[in-house]
């Protein structure tokens, strides 16, 4: 069956470009997609509830490595003779460091902060 | 039922005979071929099958595109929170879903075949899809979160629209 492979071939390149292609205009025309990016949020003492703020380094660090690891792969996958190039380990390593600390950041600023607080005054037996 | 309903009614049983008859060509253009051989009735089977899959698939690529483009379908929710604004988690795994899938199609066209998903690959989706998992799950464990930008932060999200006012409701009681 050459002609159904062939034409299951061009089907999924036709396809998965036009994903991407439409996914990835679609958020660069849309001038509030990115908004609120770096923005966090974190526990709110007296409130008890929780407030924004606008800039958090956790997610601001997060963002770089994960836009420069992108980019470093893709001109990898570019530049390979065939198949998937390997990811080096470190590579990994720094990805799964950048991703643990701003999740550790994230949840200090919603949940430990907020039992901390509980603990000072007591509410917590 | 008004007018545009029977039309309507009536363009949808059109199109359900159409493609029934559609079917029963497809089946007496099989049968014709295959009246002689068990296996040749197979083998056009097989392709058949593969053809309409082929099709099916790409029809319903096809509508979800359309849907996409047309704005029916908000591709910025792909990254959106759910009290509003952007979430860094979901945003860092559609850069890699991307950069997967562009891999995919480049090598796809180069090499004219599916390439290999390595162990290195996997664990670089696997990092960034769990990290999107133990984000909600912090989010979750806070089922107070506002939208963002509540608090003067310049978040993506309007505010809610104030309630129109109407008919005062009926007050509750026994049935009258």
């Amino acid at each position: 069956m050459p002609t159904l492979a062939r034409l299951a071939y061009w089907e999924l390149l036709i396809l998965l470009g036009s994903f991407f292609g439409v996914v990835f205009w679609q958020l660069l025309t849309r001038p509030d997609a990115f908004s609120g990016l770096l923005q966090g949020d974190r526990y709110d003492g007296p409130d008890r509830d929780l407030a924004t703020v606008d800039f958090t380094a956790g997610r601001a660090q997060s963002l770089v490595f994960t836009l420069s690891f992108a980019v470093y792969y893709l001109i990898q996958i570019l530049h390979s003779s065939s198949g998937f190039p390997p990811v080096p380990d470190a590579m990994l390593y720094v990805l799964g460091g950048s991703q643990a600390t701003y999740l550790g950041g994230k949840s200090y600023d919603i949940v430990l902060r907020r039992m901390l607080d509980d603990s000072k005054k007591g509410l917590v037996p | 039922m008004s007018n545009n309903d029977n039309h309507n009614g009536r363009a949808r049983l059109g199109g359900i005979g159409l493609w029934f008859l559609g079917a029963l060509v497809v089946l007496g253009v099989l049968i014709y071929f295959t009246r002689d051989s068990a296996d040749a009735a197979e083998r056009y089977l097989k392709i058949a099958a593969g053809y309409t899959a082929l099709l099916l698939v790409f029809l319903y690529g096809v509508i979800v595109l359309y849907e996409m483009v047309t704005g029916s379908v908000d591709v910025a929710e792909l990254i959106g929170e759910s009290g509003g604004g952007a979430s860094m988690s979901r945003f860092q795994l559609l850069i890699f879903t991307f950069v997967i899938a562009l891999g995919i199609i480049f090598l796809l066209a180069k090499d004219g075949k599916f390439p290999d998903l390595n162990a290195n690959i996997l664990a670089l989706v696997g990092i960034s899809a769990s990290t999107y998992a133990v984000s909600k799950g912090i989010q979750a464990s806070n089922p107070r979160m506002p939208p963002k930008g509540h608090n003067g932060g310049g978040g993506a999200n309007p505010p809610a629209p104030a309630p129109q006012p109407g008919p005062p409701a009926a007050p509750a009681g026994p049935n009258r």
